[in-house]
């Protein structure tokens, strides 16, 4: 062996230990990060790390990539059943989409959705705003009374003490972890003024399971998001679009149809067993998934019991929709808008007005909380008999003019469990530092471990975190 | 095609792996900077975002630069942006400057945000 050879070797050998010693039982074919979920979360996550050269596999346990990014292709309109409203604010999503070679419109302004116009229907009476507002019937503070009740909840729990957008997960503001019924409680409103404050409760199913610091989070949150001057902006195409073409710019698989079943960390990586038989070992695992969804996982070692007791207790938020064809626009016979707020058992209706013209190609009706539950109880036939019926309550020259396209039902998904973490009063001081926290080789996003910018930019900061923390330790 | 402008875009560099590049301080601030990225540009002719291009922010007075329109409240809290300010407004804007439009909750630990700094400076047009 010449001088040169054995230098060659040598070099050689180096690179097999410096190789080995960073995948030690690594075959060739195994990604250095696995994914759960095909979500903004877990794409985002994925498509920074493999920028600094890492593999990635994504797994998906749903036949469609996005999660709770949802654009409904089949309903005229195309609504979308998930993330919707894409803010100024939200830089991630903005940007993403922008360099992935997207195009964002600002979202049609419908004549429909004006406040003015909306229609409420309480006591199994309908009114105009200005009606309602004058009502005998209207048990909401004078001040409140021109206003929806879920603005008037707003406005009755005062402005946001929070002093930045991650002051919500400060345990210095704990104390308004607590149920908004009683801030309410000193302000002397009436049985039925309360009533109407829960109905479309986004954040809570009752006033006695909101948390105030929750309320104050949305708040602040708000606060921040209109800061940033510009429009509401949807993708064109549906938002559904932008999962898809990050999922295609991975140079790594994502597999569909692939459900964990059991994460099992060792000192030297990850197994991720899938229900359909397959095991994908990586040096890391991002778990991007809904809390629910992450219910039907074993985790070995156990998660850390902060977080694995949220696994079971976070309450997701719940939302059942039905998205209605316009075959006749029969509101305008009528003299009304389709746009609608109640207290029955249609909660809200929202045209889906594309162009902005006034001419709703179909209708989302939008239903929060404990009103779910009657309607998720029906099968298809018997939920169509009473959406019919209750909505010609409403508007009587509705009948044969809508025609049922799809029902969604985020809470009925066990891979989504709901539409977004929905803390409970006592839930953001007990889990909220616990949740996002890395257990070992297992690092965790999703909107539920965002700080800052809520709902799908929580999504994409989450990833982003989970993947600097991989990269922090290599 | 998409990837590369991704990666020219967001580190300022192609891609390549960390393995290979050793875990020194600029490649830890290259790291942190992701958090920074989606609403900072780094490069001189990058397209504006939410937030300013930060190639030439630091060591000069805040909120002065051209083609960004900064917040009243930062154009007023006259602050010069050296590294104990920086590393201040990092780990928390809205208690330096109250009313900040920057939307920001740090997870960057010390060790982070110095090694951010380095890689700022190291992005900064000479002069």
């Amino acid at each position: 062996m010449t001088h040169l050879q054995r230098r060659a070797l040598l070099k050689t050998g180096a690179a097999l230990v410096s190789t080995a010693s960073f995948r030690p039982s690594w075959a060739a074919q195994d990604p250095d990060v696995v994914v759960l979920g095909a979500g903004l979360a877990g794409l985002n996550a994925a498509l920074l790390l493999e920028q600094f050269g890492l593999r990635v596999r994504v797994l998906e346990a749903s036949a469609r990539i996005g999660g709770r990014l949802h654009t409904l292709e089949d309903v005229p309109g195309r609504p979308e059943a998930g993330g919707s409203q894409i803010g100024a604010a939200y830089a991630r999503v903005v940007s993403t989409a922008q360099q992935l070679g997207l195009k964002l419109e600002t979202s049609a302004r419908s004549p429909l959705l004006k406040d003015d116009s909306l229609v409420y229907f309480i006591n199994g009476q309908r009114l105009t705003r200005d009606e309602w507002a004058r009502s005998a019937d209207n048990p909401l503070p004078p001040a409140l009374r021109g206003m929806t009740p879920e603005r008037a909840l707003g406005r009755l729990v005062g402005v946001s003490p929070l002093k930045n957008i991650a002051g919500w997960a400060d345990p210095a503001n704990f104390g308004y972890d607590v149920p908004v019924s009683g801030e309410l409680k000193t302000q002397g409103l009436t049985s039925a003024a309360l009533h109407l404050l829960e109905v479309n409760n986004g954040y809570g199913t009752t006033l006695a399971d909101t948390s105030l610091l929750n309320l104050y989070y949305v708040q602040t949150n708000i606060g921040e998001v209109v800061k940033i001057k510009g429009p509401v902006q949807n993708i064109v195409g549906g938002n559904q679009r932008l999962p898809e073409a990050m999922a295609k710019a991975l140079k790594g698989e994502v597999r569909l149809k692939s459900r964990a079943t059991a994460v099992n960390a060792g000192a030297k990586g990850v197994t991720v067993q899938c229900a359909d038989g397959a095991r994908h070992q990586a040096r890391f695992v991002v778990c991007a998934l809904p809390l629910p969804a992450m219910r039907n996982i074993h985790f070995l070692p156990g998660l850390p019991d902060r977080h694995a007791e949220a696994v079971q207790q976070l309450a997701y938020a719940q939302v059942t929709q039905f998205h209605l064809e316009v075959v006749k626009p029969f509101w305008e016979a009528e003299g009304v808008s389709p746009y609608l707020w109640s207290d029955g058992p249609i909660e809200r209706i929202f045209p889906q007005d594309e162009q902005g013209n006034g001419k709703a190609e179909s209708l989302t009706v939008w239903i929060n909380g404990a009103g779910t539950a009657s309607w998720d109880a029906l099968n298809d036939t018997d939920a169509r008999e009473r959406l019919t019926k209750e909505l010609a309550r409403i508007y009587p020259s509705s009948h044969g003019a809508v025609r049922l396209v799809r029902r969604v039902a985020w809470q009925q998904s066990p891979l989504a469990g709901g539409t977004w973490a929905n803390w409970r009063p006592g839930q953001i001081s007990r889990y909220a530092q616990a949740l996002g926290v890395p257990h070992g080789r297992l690092h965790f996003a999703g909107e539920h471990t965002g700080r800052a910018i809520r709902g799908m930019e929580a999504a994409m900061e989450s990833g982003e975190r989970a993947a600097t923390e991989i990269l922090g330790l290599l | 095609m998409i990837r590369r402008f991704l990666c020219a875009l967001l580190i300022g560099a192609a891609c390549y792996p960390v393995f290979a590049a050793g875990a020194n301080d600029l490649q830890r601030g290259r790291i942190a900077f992701l958090r920074c990225a989606a609403c900072h540009a780094i490069q001189a002719d990058e397209p504006g975002k939410v937030g300013p291009n930060l190639r030439d922010a630091l060591g000069r007075a805040a909120a002065q630069g051209p083609g960004f329109t900064y917040s009243e409240v930062l154009r007023k809290a006259g602050l010069t942006w050296d590294d104990a300010t920086l590393k201040r407004w990092i780990q928390d804007p809205a208690s330096l400057v109250p009313g900040t439009s920057m939307t920001y909750a740090n997870t960057l630990n010390a060790t982070e945000i110095q090694a951010l700094l380095v890689f700022l400076k190291s992005q900064a047009t000479a002069r």
